[in-house]
Parts: structure tokens; sequence; C-alpha cells
């Protein structure tokens, strides 16, 4: 990590100045490297071999400001080269100062979390492209995986995502702990190596302390900046709303990997929210799932960060663990036994990727003790934090003969119910009435047997069918079926436990079918909704374009209004003063005297106002004289030097007559102008706020809809998964009773004799009867 | 603010080129110390641009989607795609799929420094996609209508995406009619993002000075060249800036547009105006 002699703000080729020169484009770049015996100087790389793409030569791997090159040195060690194609004076010197303050780290006593920081050499003279040399940052080939791409491997495995959420809390630590800050923390700058520890790549926006006071060249992912960022935020705390968000992205989707496929779009440059989410919280998807997440730390997660989008972006307060547990929350770690114990942060869940909100009362699932099953238990389908409680298995039941419901403590029947009085008197009935009718109708003797046989018939109905709604009797029997069926499945255990392989596999599937189809129809409606907002923005602006036109065109209305109202005045004061400017004053004009002006009188034409101009267009040698009115007039003597003397003439006075006129519309008139223009303005204004109303509504409508489908999904897609589980658990349960099927077996058949012979004795006939007469 | 939506995968943008192939186009221009036809120069610009763009959205796994990217020729009695090869025939094709499929890729020789003050000659591999051709008259009118056409479906598909962008390289006057109604027509389409632009390269006749992304038509010597600034939109701001950081002066009124452009300013050209909102 070190940075040569040449790394400071030394005249590099080109650079002196300081001024910016155009760098190569990343085509250039890829170009020159096809030759790099030619393009470098460094002996590594101009011997090396550069990693090409299919089709287009040199691979590159382009962002925003730079495009990276990978090259394998002779050696056999390979490197990333990362070429500039923007100009940054000061590119070398802060490279120059993040090296050493990288350099610096993990020294005595404040060892790094993890070997997050990448070493590179800042090459002055990197590549050679045309005649130039331009800067380039060769850096170790991170053998990682991106951000994305891992979660997507790992959305199974909700323990390896708490640990990444936990690597990636204790680099932020690292971090914060040295007063630096990496100004684009994102997916795409987010390695993942080995035992899901980070490496972070891209140090051009980076922020160390020997760089405090300047300005940041880049303002970060705008998938994970807060909407208040700007580059004044350069500085050691600029990084903390991405940490925060990446942070809850995590450990949600460690908690509830539902909410990647719900959340995360499948081309999207982000995790789970994005900058819509930020900018325009109140129409976002995202945060609702969030913030009614069953998870309570899912919850106060989220409804925190999303605290943070009104706040000052560097006046956040650092990434801890504190901030992402929750209040009164078990440290993780301590009974789980999941293998993380001691993770330098508990985060959700307490340490165990358990949802403990969703628990179906009285299922018995939530308080296992295992790791969950093993990793080739863990079926696809199934979401991991279930997957997590799957394996905690109920204690198996005892042998013992367990007591019928409503009992408390001995077999037999409870209270006597309204059923039982119905059958008791039912039955007394049946018996007596029969008889007293046939005495009284004196019914043929024959009759009698049978109608006794009849009324005997119905009252053992009556008392049997009294029996059967006994709940005590009721339960017994279940138990019976229930032990016939596990006395069935013991006989045979390895076709029974591979046929609940298979019931569970069904179950797995359809829920993981399901799931699909919500996620399809999720990310459906979210494109739904972001398409049909912009629909309504299109339509609004349709709608508005011309309105909003003629409101930035009211000025020069109002202008030309006003001009248009002087007018008559000018013209009524010019022509005043052509009126009082006799044509006796255009007797001292050259070449005129007082024949031509009598010769003018005489034509009618006393004062300058008398008329507006010449007409030379007839005949050179016929010149008019144009009135008022419109008519021509010829003078004798006025030939076209004359007529010509007559209009500049003319034209000097009504040019000096302007200038005099008045410049001001008279009040009423400006007033009048005035108000037209106000309600004008008005009239537009309000065009465009009912349009903008009514595109509101239009959104709001959509944005209703689309919410409560997406809820509905959401609530169906829980209770599926709760259904599931509660399905997954009993038939996990009856597979794992198989083992030992031999002694299980005995026991159930023993267990089975005792429940018959409940079912027959305490609960028999006989007995209900008894309990019938005497209530016991 | 317009012109400011996130270009991704998701919401991609869309690039139409509309190249003059008229017959014109066969005439000679300098072209650094030698003269090339003006369509050949045109070809070399497009085809190093469709890299270009390509390695720009060139990431770990490839070259992602960000842009689909038609380019489409007028010339004799024709207006259709100019692509060849694999793509022969197609409109807009998502990037991913141009990058992969260039019609060939030539190896071009090139004098280049050897590091030690002397020149060397390399060869270097140049993908192309479409070939110089220069036949007939120029119906640019029915180019723009072409451009109308994948515009409109564009925008209906896309309605929050960045609007599309549709540059045209001409030499000469329209041959079938006046282009400006189409022109008009085309720019009117809008996503929710802003109208399409639509920038307007005209390419050197005489060897004149370039006049690059003009503020008024007064600087402009005749109507053909008025006609066609006004045809062009004015640059949204993140391309203002950017033509700024490249050196150009611009203001709130300037156009994408260059009149009598040279081999540079073509290259200019295609640069500023594909600088769509930045790439992640």
């Amino acid at each position: 990590m070190a940075v040569p002699p040449g790394g400071g703000p030394g005249p590099g080729p080109g650079s002196g100045t300081g001024s910016a020169r155009k760098f190569p484009t990343g085509a250039n770049y890829a170009e020159a490297l096809q030759h790099p015996e030619l393009c470098f100087r460094d002996p590594d790389l101009k011997f090396g071999a550069v990693q090409q793409s299919p089709v287009l030569g040199p691979k590159a791997i382009s962002g925003n400001f730079a495009s990276v090159f990978s090259v394998t040195a002779r050696s056999g060690q390979r490197y990333a080269l990362k070429c500039f194609t923007r100009d940054s004076a000061t590119l070398g010197r802060r490279y120059s100062a993040i090296s050493s303050a990288l350099g610096g780290l993990g020294g005595t006593g404040k060892a790094l979390s993890q070997p997050w920081p990448v070493g590179f050499d800042f090459l002055e003279q990197g590549v050679l492209v045309g005649r130039e040399w331009y800067p380039a940052v060769k850096m170790t080939w991170i053998q990682g995986t991106g951000l994305i791409p891992w979660i997507e491997r790992n959305l199974g495995d909700p323990s390896a995502l708490h640990t990444l959420a936990d690597n990636f809390l204790a680099m932020t630590a690292d971090l914060e702990r040295n007063g630096i800050a990496h100004g684009d923390l994102q997916h795409g700058n987010l390695l993942v190596a080995a035992g899901g520890t980070f490496r972070l790549v891209d140090y051009d926006g980076m922020y160390v302390p020997a760089l405090r006071g300047e300005q940041a060249t880049e303002n970060g992912h705008r998938n994970y900046q807060s909407p208040s960022r700007t580059a004044a935020d350069f500085g050691p705390a600029m990084d903390r709303f991405s940490a925060w968000t990446i942070e809850l992205a995590l450990l949600a989707v460690a908690t509830d990997p539902g909410l990647w496929t719900q959340l995360h779009d499948r081309h999207g440059e982000f995790l789970i929210l994005s900058e819509p989410d930020f900018k325009d919280p109140a129409t976002s998807l995202a945060w609702p799932v969030l913030l009614t997440h069953p998870d309570r730390g899912v919850r106060e997660l989220a409804g925190r960060v999303k605290g943070f989008l009104g706040e000052p972006a560097s006046g956040l307060p650092p990434l801890t663990v504190d901030g992402v547990r929750i209040p009164g929350q078990r440290t993780g770690g301590g009974t789980g036994g999941s293998g993380r114990a001691g993770g330098p942060g508990a985060g959700l869940g307490g340490g165990r990727p358990t949802v403990t909100s969703w628990t179906p009362a009285g299922s018995g699932a939530a308080s296992g003790t295992g790791p969950g099953p093993g990793p080739g238990a863990t079926p696809s389908g199934v979401p991991a934090w279930m997957a997590g409680r799957l394996g905690t298995q109920a204690p198996a039941p005892k042998p013992v003969r367990q007591p019928a419901a409503g009992t408390g403590t001995r077999a037999g029947f409870g209270k006597r119910g309204t059923g039982d009085l119905v059958a008791a008197v039912g039955a007394l009935l049946s018996n007596s009435t029969p008889g007293a009718l046939v005495l009284a109708a004196a019914q043929p003797v024959d009759v009698f047997p049978a109608a006794q046989g009849v009324a005997l018939l119905t009252s053992a109905a009556l008392i049997g069918l009294g029996r059967r709604r006994r709940p005590e009797h009721r339960a017994a029997r279940k138990r019976v079926r229930e032990l016939k069926r596990r006395a069935r499945e013991l006989a045979d255990p390895a076709s029974t436990y591979e046929r609940l392989e298979k019931e569970i596999r069904v179950l797995d599937d359809a829920l993981a079918k399901d799931n699909t189809a919500s996620d399809q129809r999720i990310q459906a409606l979210q494109l739904e909704l972001r398409d049909g907002q912009a629909r309504i923005t299109m339509e609004l602006n349709r709608r508005t374009d011309q309105a909003k036109q003629q409101l930035a065109g009211l000025a020069a209305k109002e202008r030309r209004r006003l001009e248009k109202a002087l007018e008559p005045a000018v013209r009524a004061h010019v022509q005043e003063k052509l009126r009082r400017t006799s044509i006796e004053e255009a007797r001292s004009l050259s070449n005129m005297g007082s024949k031509m002006v009598q010769a003018l009188q005489s034509a009618g034409i006393r004062t300058a106002a008398d008329f507006i101009g010449v007409d030379l267009s007839h005949n050179p040698s016929v010149v008019f004289l144009v009135r008022p009115g419109g008519q021509r007039v010829r003078v004798p003597g006025i030939g076209e030097a004359r007529a010509n003397v007559l209009d500049v003439w003319r034209q000097s006075l009504e040019h000096r007559a302007r200038l005099s006129a008045p410049t001001t519309v008279p009040a009423a008139a400006q007033a009048q102008i005035k108000a037209d223009i106000v309600v004008l303005r008005r009239t537009h204004k309000a065009e465009i706020k009912q349009a903008e109303g009514e595109a509101q509504q239009k959104k709001t409508a959509l944005q209703r809809r689309i919410t409560d489908e997406r809820t509905r999904l959401t609530g169906q897609r829980q209770q599926r998964a709760m259904d599931t589980q509660r399905r997954r658990a009993e038939l996990l349960q009856r597979q794992k009773q198989l083992a030992g099927a031999e002694v299980e077996r005995g026991r159930v058949v023993s267990e089975l004799g005792v429940a018959r012979d409940e079912v027959w004795g305490e609960l028999g006939v006989g007995s209900y009867v008894r309990f019938l007469l005497i209530g016991r | 603010m317009p012109y400011t939506a996130e270009i991704s995968r998701t919401n991609p943008g869309c690039f139409i080129f509309l190249v003059d192939q008229s017959a014109s186009m066969s005439d000679p221009m300098e072209s650094g110390e030698t003269t090339q036809p003006r369509a050949e120069v045109v070809a070399n610009a497009i085809n190093r641009l469709l890299t270009e763009l390509s390695v720009k959205c060139a990431k770990e796994e490839g070259v992602r989607d960000y842009f689909h990217v038609a380019v489409i020729g007028y010339g004799h009695n024709q207006v259709g795609s100019a692509y060849q090869g694999v793509l022969a025939g197609r409109d807009l094709v998502p990037l991913s799929e141009v990058a992969n499929n260039p019609a060939r890729v030539e190896s071009r020789t090139k004098k280049v420094p050897d590091g030690a003050g002397g020149l060397v000659e390399t060869t270097v591999q140049f993908p192309v996609w479409m070939d110089p051709v220069a036949n007939g008259g120029t119906p640019m009118t029915r180019a723009l209508g072409y451009a109308d056409t994948l515009v409109a479906h564009w925008v209906d598909t896309h309605p929050g995406g960045f609007p599309p962008i549709v540059l045209n390289l001409t030499d000469g006057e329209s041959t079938d009619g006046d282009p400006t109604s189409a022109a008009i027509g085309l720019a009117s389409h809008a996503t929710a993002d802003g109208p399409v632009l639509l920038f307007n390269l005209h390419v050197s006749g005489s060897g004149g000075a370039p006049i690059t992304f003009p503020d008024s038509e007064e600087q402009l010597p005749d109507t053909y060249a008025k006609l066609l600034f006004q045809m062009s939109s004015v640059l949204p701001s993140h391309m203002r800036s950017y033509a700024a950081s490249q050196g150009h002066r611009v203001g709130e009124t300037t156009r994408g547009f260059v009149y009598n452009a040279d081999i540079v300013s073509i290259v200019e050209f295609l640069d500023i105006g594909t600088r769509a909102t930045e790439l992640r």
C-alpha cells in the first residue's frame, strides 16, 4: 500500500497547470490496453496479461469516473487497474493521503475487525494513451463476490446473513474509529470474501483526516444517499446514512428473506431501498412493508432509518450495535447455540433467525434449542426465518395416557350440559310417550311391540348421539384415530418417512410457487405504480404546458398592452404638434421658398399634419404627396427632391414630437390592463392548480389501490407461510417420531389399547347413561 | 426537474442515431492527414461510439442493458436499420446484444508512441456494426417519421424513464419536404422526465470552421442552418455542464446542434449528445 514519491502533487506530464484536461474514455483505455507492452511502464503490468471480453477486447468494469481492467502479472499475481476517465487535479494528492491513512490502520491496540482495506499503488504514469501518460491505481485483485449476488446466494442462510450484517457494522465502526469515511458505500464497492468478511474498494471519494476542508468530488450512489447530502458534507460522517440503510437491508433480509424478493428489483442498483424511497417516502411501497413488518426489530430499525430522512446528512449518529438492537432485547448468542455467539452485534432477532411475533399460539415451535435442521434440510422454498424454527421440535409426548379434554384430572365425563339434558329427556320421553298414546287411542295390540321397539331405538340413538357430542368422547376418539395412524406409520417406518418427506416437499414446492407468484405480482405492482405515476405526470405536463407558457409570457403581454394603450395618446400628441407647425416653417428648407409654400397651401397642406408622406411609385417625374386620408395630391413645383425634403422635415418633426409625448398610460387604463393581467394570471394558475390537484388525486388513488393490493398480498403471503409452517412442523414431528420405531410402536399400540378402553369404558354408553342420571 | 431520471436496467435509456446515407455523403472530408468520404467518417464515429457505450456499461458479468440503441440509415429510397451482420434489420437493440454482435471485428493498423519517444505501427481491433453507404436522396422527413414511431412506442412502454435521445447526422437538405413539422412532432413525445431530445449535426461540406452548440441562430450563415437549429432541442443542464467541462461555451439556450462539423466535432457531438444521467 505504498504511494510512489511521484504520487504527490508534483508536475506529472500534462498535469502541471492544474486545469482540467480531457481524459481518455473507457474505450480509449480498452484500445490502449490491447498492447500492454506499449501502454504500461509498471513491469507487473507491462509484461502482464490483460483479461479479455468475448468480443470487444480488454474487458472493462466501468463506473462513473473510471474503468477497471484485470491484469495478471507474470508472477501470477492478479491486479485490478483503475483507469480514470475524468480529470481530477487532486487525484494524486488524495490517493497519497488515503494511502498513508489506510497504511496506519490496524496498528497496535486497535486491530481491524476484518481485513477490509485493499492495497493499492497510485501510478502517476499509469497508462499511455495517444501521446500522454495518465494516472492509474493498481490494486491487488480481490477474490470476492459482489454484495448483491452474495445476498442472493445466501438468502436461505439467515445465520450467514446475520454474520454479514455484524461484519458490516464492525467495518463501519473501524472507519468511524479512525475518522475515515468511504464516501460511496454501496453494493458495488462492497465485496464479500471468504467467511462473510468485507473488502471495501474504490477509494476515489474517501475522506481521511488529512483531507479535512476539501470538497467531495462525488456524492455517492443515488440509491444510498440522504436526500440532503451535498459536496459540503465531505467528512467523517458522510457514510452514516448509507451505513444505516445497508445495515437495515442486511438485518431485514436476514430476518425475513421474503423482504428481499419483495423489495429488491432483479436488475435494480440497490438493496431494498432506493432513491425514490428517500426522496418521496410518502409514495414508497417499501416503507409500509418494513414499518408494519411482523418482526419488531425490522419495524423499529426501519422506523429509525426513516426518521433520518429529514435530518442533515452529517448530523446522523454513527451506526452502532446499540443502535440496531431493540431496547430490552436479549443479547444474542446466549440461548441459541446457533454457532454465531459472540458476534460483535446481536442485531435483530436476538441472535437467532426467528420471528417470534409470528408464532401461532400453542404451536410449541418457538421454544426450541437446536440450530435448525442441517443445511441439507433447509428447503429452498421455505423462508429461512422459518427453516430456523422448524427444526426446533416440541418435546416428544410421553407414553402416558393423556387426560381427555375438559376433565382436568380423570378420564370420564365432566359436567352435564344442555346437550346431555336433551339426550336424557328425549330418551325418557321416547320410551314413555308412545305407551301413553297407545293406551289413549286403544290401538290394536299388535302395534304396541313395534312402537315400543322404535321408541327404544330412538332413545338408544339419542343416548348415542349425546355421548358422541360430548367433548370428552370426541377427544378420545380423535386420539384413537391418531394412535391408529401412528401405529400404521410405525409398522413401516421407512416408507412412511419417505411419504412424509414427499408431503413436506410438496408443501414446500407449493409455498415456493405461491411465493414466486406473489413476488412477481408485487414486482408487477411496483412497476404499475411507477409507470402509472409517470403517466399521470406526463398527462399533467401536457395539460399544463400551454398554461405555463402563457404564464411565462404574461410580463411581455402586459408590456405590449401598455404600449398599445399609450399609442392613441402619443398619436394625438404628435398630431397636435404637427398641426401646430405651420407649413410656413417649411419655407426655410433648402430649395423651398414662399412660392412653394403657397402652392402647398393652395393644395390644402397648411400644417405639417396635412400630409403623411410622399408617393414616388408611379413615375419618377410625377410626385404625389399623401394626405392623412390616403388621397394623393400633386402639388405644382414639388418634384422628387422637394418632396423628399418635405418628408424628411415632417419625419424629424414627428420624431421630436414623440420625444415629448406622454410616457405613462392614464391611470385608469393602466389599472384596467393590470387587472386584466391579474385575471389572466389567476386563470392560468387556477388551470394549472386544478390540473395538479386532479393529478394528485389520481396519484393518491393509484397509490392507495396499489398499497391496498400490496398489503393484501403481504397478508396472504404471511398467512400462507404460517399455515405451511404449521403443517410442516407437524409432518417433521411425525417424521422425527419414526426414530426408534420398534419401541415406539409397542408404546403406541399399548397406548391405543388404553385409549380404546377409555372410549368403551369410562366413556362408554353405560358410563354415559349413569352420567346422565347422576351427573358423574 | 426534467432529465434527471435514473438510467438503470429497469429504467433503460434510448438512443436513436439517424444517419444520412445520401449520395453526397461520398464527398471527401479531411480526416487527420488524409481525406475520407464523409460516410466513412460518420460510420467510424458511430462504430466507435457503440464500442464506447458498451465499455461504459460494462460490469463484472458483462455489458448491462442500460441503453437500447437504434442506428437508422436514410438514403436512396430507403429508411431503415443500418446495422449489419446478426443485427441487420433490427431497430432498437439492447446494448448487451449490440456489444456481443458486431458485424465483424477489423484489425486496423495504427501508429502509437513506443514509450521511448518514437512511433511504432501496431494493429488494433476495431468492431464494426455499420458500413458507410452513400446513395440517392436525403429523405430526412421520413427518417424523422421513422424515429417518431420508435420513440412513440418507447415512451409508451417507459413512461417514467429518461426521454429518448435522437441524434441526426446529415450533410444536406431534406429531399422529401420540409422536415420541421416531423421534427416538432418527434420532439413533442415526452416521458414524465421530459420531452424527447433531438440533436442535429451537419457534416461539413466546405471545410470552414464548425459552429458547435450555438445558443442563437444569429451566428448561423443560412436558412438551412437556421432550420436545423430550430429543429434541435436545448441541451439539458447535465449535458450543458458536461459540454462546458469539455471547453464549450454554453448558456441556458444552447442547443444540441453542430453546423459544418469536422471529424473532431462529430466525435464531440456524439459524446455530449449521449451523456444521459450519470451511470453507476
